[in-house]
């Protein structure tokens, strides 16, 4: 009993429920542990702040050492990790930042932390060798139009209200631009794959996001062309359709017309 | 290669992902490297690549910090599955974890949490190692926590860890600057502790450097990982290795990670004092 008693009382005071003085019947003689006892809470928060950082670094860089470093404390305060790794710890991290829009007044902060996460997703994702260019070539015209496609595991697409992706690029190079950089209000598209070793990021425009995204959702070469088509009038598919080939971001085509590969 | 087997006693590194290249590329004869099993519980990428090729030319060792040994919550079985994995695709020499809890009520703590040294404790920590090492199918080392406050106790902390060791069968992962730092903030002697210690049941020594508090200074050390080995903890770690007799020896670090070289040096002076504590006890096992 003394042992369940001790676990959730220092399990309280780690967690910031209950103060130090909760810990005094614990200790040698009763005596207070004062500030002493404070290391077995900072050293979790300290290693959760940390893990944020890691994850969000591009995120943490425009931010500064001060003012991420205090949104991250607040962040672990209110979605402490239950998993037993913090090597994805911070998943709600970009609506945690929407919803203080008002509190730190820059509204795509929380985008640009999408960006981080479409990076680490990508990162972490399993391994799949790309589909090579040449194989869309043994299809003819007509079988390729009724080919389903599976992305890369590590195709992550992203669609964000703000311009970002210049400012997340020169974040990634190890810059660090001024808060007071503009960023433009509109839609971008963005694709996070990792064709080989490292992950590629690319912006795309709104006819190859739709087309990827129709891929994605199970729609058939053609059916993904024709939204695409919708979405961008102008597109040109065969340089639509070649081009997605050679990137590397697809791992396996299954002909609706009866051969696969 | 593959070292299924202990490596013969030499000093190994904390693997951080900035020294990723040098660590594949280094030529030091008999180094290994320890990595935190839970750091590559993922799904695939570039930093299991790295491991793999690193783990092709040296011997590796498991130090998970995640399973929450001393805890009350049953085993996270996806933590279990993972760590199962990565040992079955790396075969690490040796797989340590902490005399702690880490995990409560499903929450994380990210932090070694004390736990109470008394013959409740003893026991429950004993039946969950032994739990634990039935789970894995492999003997685990388990590490002595860093002391921050006096607890209230009925045994002495190297009595605790015999115990369990005795009763689930596991071995010792001895941290002498965790020792180091205890000494300091509770105030026992690291000598007689060290030499409390039966070496038969130590697997692995650690090394890390510590830090003052911010704001209590002196009378307080961190065990932060983020500085190099005091000369305190190296001159504690030459007794400890006359002591027990060669064992592999850790530099952590984990915080303020310079140049791999220079990490290398602290190696160098590991290896310096392993070859004095061979001359003076060269039948210790």
């Amino acid at each position: 009993m003394r042992l369940e008693k001790h676990i959730e009382t220092v399990s309280e005071f780690a967690s910031g429920q209950a103060g130090a003085v909760a810990l005094q019947p614990l200790m040698k003689d009763h005596a207070h542990p004062g500030q002493r006892a404070n290391v077995y809470r900072n050293s979790g928060i300290l290693a959760c702040v940390e893990a944020l950082r890691s994850n969000y670094s591009r995120l943490a860089r425009m931010m500064g050492d001060e003012f991420f470093g205090a949104m991250a404390r607040a962040y672990v305060a209110s979605k402490p990790p239950s998993v037993r790794s913090l090597v994805g710890y911070g998943a709600s991290l970009p609506p945690f930042l929407a919803a203080a829009d008002s509190q730190h007044g820059l509204p795509w902060l929380s985008n640009l932390a999408l960006l981080d996460r479409a990076w680490l997703a990508a990162h972490l994702a399993s391994d799949a060798r790309p589909l090579s260019a040449d194989s869309v070539a043994r299809h003819g015209p007509d079988a390729l139009m009724h080919t389903l496609i599976d992305l890369s595991p590590s195709a992550r697409l992203v669609e964000t209200d703000w311009g970002l992706t210049a400012l997340w690029s020169a974040l990634d190079a190890g810059n660090a631009p001024s808060r007071e950089t503009p960023i433009p209000q509109r839609t971008e598209y963005v694709l996070f794959w990792r064709p080989d070793g490292e992950v590629r990021m690319r912006q795309l425009s709104h006819g190859e996001y739709t087309f990827l995204q129709s891929l994605a959702r199970g729609h058939a070469i053609g059916a993904a062309c024709e939204m695409a088509l919708s979405a961008q009038p102008d597109i040109d598919l065969s340089s639509l359709i070649a081009g997605t080939f050679a990137s590397g971001i697809f791992v396996n085509a299954t002909s609706l017309q009866g051969t696969s590969q | 290669m593959r070292f299924p087997a202990p490596p013969p006693p030499s000093a190994g590194l904390g693997l951080k992902p900035e020294h990723f290249r040098p660590a594949l590329e280094t030529e030091v004869e008999g180094l290994w490297f320890e990595v935190h099993p839970e750091n590559y519980m993922v799904e695939g990428g570039p930093r299991l690549a790295w491991l793999a090729a690193i783990r092709d030319k040296r011997p590796l060792s498991f130090h998970g910090v995640g399973a929450s040994l001393g805890g009350l919550d049953p085993f996270d079985p996806e933590h279990l599955l993972a760590l199962i994995a990565l040992i079955d695709r790396f075969e690490p020499f040796q797989v340590s974890e902490h005399a702690t809890f880490s995990a409560h009520k499903n929450r994380y703590h990210a932090d070694l949490l004390p736990l109470p040294r008394t013959q409740e404790a003893v026991q429950h920590l004993a039946n969950r190692v032994d739990e634990f090492q039935t789970a894995l199918g492999r003997r685990i080392i388990i590490e002595n926590p860093t002391n921050y406050l006096p607890f209230a106790c009925d045994l002495d902390e190297p009595e605790f860890l015999t115990d369990v060791a005795r009763r689930s069968g596991c071995g010792l992962l001895m941290d002498i600057n965790n020792i180091w730092v205890s000494a300091n903030n509770v105030g026992i002697d690291p000598c007689a502790y060290i030499r409390s210690i039966p070496a038969n049941l130590v697997g692995e020594i650690h090394v890390a450097g510590h830090s003052q508090d911010p704001a209590l200074g002196a009378e307080f050390l961190i065990d932060s990982h983020d500085a190099p080995v005091s000369e305190d903890v190296w001159s504690l770690l030459a007794l400890a290795l006359r002591t027990w007799g060669p064992k592999p020896v850790l530099i952590e670090r984990d915080g303020n990670i310079p140049e791999f070289n220079d990490l290398l040096v602290e190696v160098h002076n590991a290896s310096r004092i392993l070859t004095d504590a061979r001359e003076v006890a060269p039948n210790a096992t």
